[in-house]
């Protein structure tokens, strides 16, 4: 089974988007997202290596902040994952999600130090 | 010598530190969405960008002397490519079975070396977290390696250190934090009230 189009994989991605305390979305990683990006991208229209929906997987690799428990960001996007999935008739679907950065500042531009840089 | 816990290819998700560093000193343009679409390098740039702050500090108060002690930065550039690592998966409880939540092991250090540089004088060498992470509650022993700024008071700055990785991984990762080891490896040059390097 597949993502509906009354329910587009597009629609997950901002949805996961607006969860207070997400900062970006990364490339799904793991094996159930490289199977199923193509998959994904063929029946969605999203990016392939965006969120990776698969019959029975969804997989979301997500970039938090701080001033929200990342725990707390994740069990949100779940919830918003699993709510997107029912609607789309895959209500059973396993939902991974994985905050892989949380980040503490924004990297700013400065130049960098030379001493001893490998 | 080489350090046998620092990955084999010396890449950061297909990346070396002098590439990240460059792509940060050119304010990351154009951007490049394999260094931007990566967890590991972005945290690779947050840890960079800190420790620059720091060093331009020494730098301008050195102005035309020697550069910054290679011996503790190397370190601390060390510690960076060995800790955005992804690692292990640190699982998030959840009463639905098809929930799979999870942190990566490469998040929790960056968060960790993110609190540790945020305390004044603090640059995070390392961190490394011991214990079955993959298994919800179980104990984890959390050991940090830091530099300070020389006339900070050890002690105190140490177990400020502690106190505050405790308190952000009980937050963001709900670990069982069995305890934070905090050794200070380097006690580095600060900036003297004239504006000298102490």
């Amino acid at each position: 089974m597949s993502a509906t189009h009354e329910a587009p994989a597009a629609d997950l991605a901002d949805l996961v988007g607006r969860v207070p305390g997400v900062t970006r979305l990364y490339p799904a990683a793991s094996l159930a997202g490289q199977v199923s990006a193509v998959v994904a991208s063929a029946i969605s229209g999203v990016p392939a290596d965006q969120i990776a929906v698969a019959p029975g997987r969804i997989a979301i690799r997500i970039g938090v902040g701080t001033w929200r428990p990342a725990a707390a960001v994740c069990r949100d996007v779940y919830a918003a994952a699993r709510a997107w999935s029912q609607a789309a008739g895959i209500p059973d679907a396993v939902i991974e999600v994985t905050a892989a950065s949380i980040e503490t500042t924004d990297a700013d531009l400065s130049a960098l130090p030379q001493a001893d840089r490998r | 010598m080489t350090d046998p816990y620092l990955p084999g290819d010396e890449l950061i998700d297909g990346h070396t530190l002098d590439e990240l560093s460059d792509y940060l000193a050119r304010g990351r343009t154009p951007a490049d969405p394999s260094i931007d679409g990566s967890p590991e390098c972005r945290a690779a740039l947050e840890s960079l960008a800190r420790l620059s702050r720091t060093t331009r500090d020494l730098l301008d108060a050195e102005a035309e002397q020697s550069s910054a002690d290679d011996g503790w930065v190397g370190r601390i550039l060390d510690g960076i490519r060995l800790d955005v690592q992804s690692g292990r998966r640190v699982p998030l409880a959840h009463p639905d079975p098809s929930a799979d939540l999870a942190l990566t092991e490469g998040a929790v250090r960056a968060l960790v070396r993110g609190v540790g540089d945020g305390i004044d004088g603090v640059i995070v060498g390392r961190c490394r977290l011991d214990g079955e992470l993959e298994t919800i509650g179980s104990p984890i022993a959390v050991h940090v390696e830091i530099s300070v700024r020389y006339g900070d008071p050890l002690d105190a700055v140490a177990a400020e250190v502690r106190e505050a990785v405790a308190a952000e991984l009980a937050q963001h990762a709900e670990v069982n934090v069995a305890s934070v080891d905090v050794t200070v490896t380097d006690v580095r040059a600060g900036r003297a009230p004239d504006g000298g390097l102490a």
